[in-house]
């Protein structure tokens, strides 16, 4: 047909292709190394930037406290083990008001999302106490429930129980009808179509929904502990220190508290992430 | 059960989309087919092709129990449909797979549905997909298989629980052409080979008389059957055979009545 394709066959000298060079960039040290130096850089430089102008100004250390006497402070023995101690007080309180609220709004979800009647009575109500700002209601549930640890993770487990509910009922109305259509042809009852279809579909908006969770019960943690004086934890830590005005000592726990949200809403979901992995691939 | 009982009987089959509202913005009703009569006979392999919008899906949807006709009978083995039957195999437009599964567990969906995972079972899929051309891809995920792969496994996922009736809806539409001349091959070879009933829905002519014993010819919308057409040839179909005269003038006869029905409803 085409004769202009047609191009004689020619003697081409075989030649190995290339081997892809490695660099120290694309090994897994040189990955992380890459990923982590240039916001480490940046970050080092603003706080010697800082440090400079404190000094260079004569910045009262009441008003911004200087680097070093952070770093003063959060190696100091004494900082170290009242923080360790009210740490794990704030973290217990988060990870029972997570589980517990989380817990009851993921099933909540669900159930307004498998029962029309239950989603058409209820969903006013969840969107009304959504609106509302829940910190609000802190002193209401101190009243109630006293000064302890129980008012804590209760305030923690309002606060996460909201999103997961609204996360979960809207990852379940995303199921793919195709999906649905396919297993009720071959003859799937609900029980099976919930557990089999929608449940595995909606994993990735659950997991979405529990890490927003997760970052509110620690909020509730935290405002649970300024309204109640006896509940200990950092937020306590947090009104001694400015009682004293130790503004050093407060920056160094607002540091702690960071480094306490980094590492249970970034780390610990990359690891439930990795775990429910294969529920996040999309395909048809 | 006798054996002179059809595989699907549609007596005076009419379906309506009941329309919804009020004044201008109401959505008027729809009447997706109407008069469809149609039986199929044990090992049969029918197509029904007709334009576009013509209530192809809409009829399948009826025998697989997932729409209820507004009148008229669906029978399978005799009996009427009330709901999905266990014993009939589909397969879709998109292979949905489940992209949590692999192909294998995919496959054993409707099996474990049925409540029947066995030995047995897991090697009949295993000899499904060696024939489909899969073997080996057991434990692969949906996504690491191309689009004409995705869909052999939907087949192999619809013959999986040994069904007596194969209903499949444009199962190759989303594929090249290439591909989807290469899948019809295999699709008449694992019809052949598993001795199936089946009932293709499908708007390629060629593909129609490709693969089938009968081809049955649908109106536009509201689709009726204009034609039955019956190729003649041995039930063993090649690509060669496509280039046939015989396989032109049957082509042909479908394409001129698709177009007839076309021109009369124009007119």
């Amino acid at each position: 047909m085409n004769k202009v394709t047609e191009a004689p066959e020619r003697r081409v000298p075989r030649r190995e292709p290339p081997a892809p060079r490695r660099s120290f960039r694309s090994g897994p040290l040189g990955k992380a190394a890459f990923l982590l130096l240039p916001p480490l850089a940046v970050g080092l430089a603003g706080v010697l930037l800082i440090q400079l102008v404190i000094s260079r100004f004569e910045i009262s250390g009441v008003v911004i406290p200087a680097p070093t006497d952070i770093f003063a402070v959060m190696r100091s023995d004494i900082f170290l083990e009242q923080v360790g101690q009210s740490t794990w007080e704030t973290w217990k309180a988060t990870l029972i008001g997570f589980v517990l609220g989380a817990g009851s709004g993921v099933l909540l979800g669900m159930l307004m999302a498998e029962s029309r009647i239950v989603r058409f009575v209820l969903y006013p109500y969840v969107v009304a106490f959504q609106s509302l700002p829940k910190i609000a209601l802190a002193p209401v549930c101190a009243l109630w429930l006293g000064f302890g640890l129980t008012m804590k993770f209760s305030f923690a487990a309002m606060l996460a129980f909201f999103p997961a509910v609204i996360a979960t009922l809207a990852a379940f109305s995303t199921v793919a009808e195709s999906r649905l259509e396919m297993a009720t042809a071959f003859d799937a009852n609900r029980r099976q179509r919930f557990v089999r279809i929608s449940l595995p579909s909606a994993v990735p908006g659950i997991v979405s929904g529990l890490e927003i969770s997760m970052a509110f019960a620690l909020i509730g943690a935290i405002v649970g502990e300024f309204v109640a004086p006896s509940a200990g934890g950092l937020g306590q830590l947090l009104l001694t220190y400015s009682e004293a005005i130790n503004v050093a000592a407060e920056f160094s726990v607002l540091v702690v508290l960071m480094l306490l949200g980094v590492l249970q809403n970034k780390i610990l979901f990359s690891v439930i992430r990795a775990g429910t992995e294969r529920f996040f691939e999309s395909s048809r | 059960m006798s054996t002179e009982e059809h595989a699907v009987e549609l007596a005076g089959l009419r379906h309506v989309f009941a329309g919804r509202g009020r004044g201008r913005r109401a959505v008027r009703d729809v009447e997706a087919v109407k008069d469809v009569d149609l039986t199929v006979e044990p090992g049969e392999f029918v197509s029904i092709v007709g334009p576009s919008g013509c209530g192809k899906s809409t009829i399948l949807k009826m025998i697989a129990g997932l729409l209820r006709p507004t009148e008229g009978s669906v029978r399978v083995w005799g009996e009427p449909v009330t709901g999905p039957r266990r014993d009939i195999g589909i397969a879709l437009q998109d292979a949905t797979l489940l992209p949590w599964r692999d192909v294998m567990s995919n496959c054993l969906f409707p099996v474990e549905l049925h409540g029947k995972v066995t030995g047995a079972a897991r090697e009949r899929v295993s000899g499904l997909l060696e024939r489909a051309g899969l073997a080996g891809f057991e434990s692969r995920r949906p996504k690491e298989l191309s689009g004409g792969m995705r869909q052999r496994v939907a087949i192999c996922r619809a013959l999986a629980d040994d069904p007596r009736l194969l209903l499949l809806d444009e199962p190759f539409g989303s594929l090249d052409a290439l591909t989807r001349e290469q899948m019809n091959i295999d699709l008449n070879r694992i019809w052949r080979e598993t001795e199936k009933t089946a009932l293709l829905i499908t708007h390629g002519i060629d593909e129609a008389v490709l693969l089938s014993t009968r081809v049955v010819v649908l109106s536009e919308r509201p689709g009726t059957v204009v034609e039955v057409v019956t190729p003649p040839f041995p039930k063993e179909r090649t690509k060669e055979l496509m280039s046939t005269p015989e396989f032109a003038e049957v082509s042909g006869q479908v394409r001129d009545r698709l177009f007839a029905s076309d021109v009369k409803v124009g007119g």
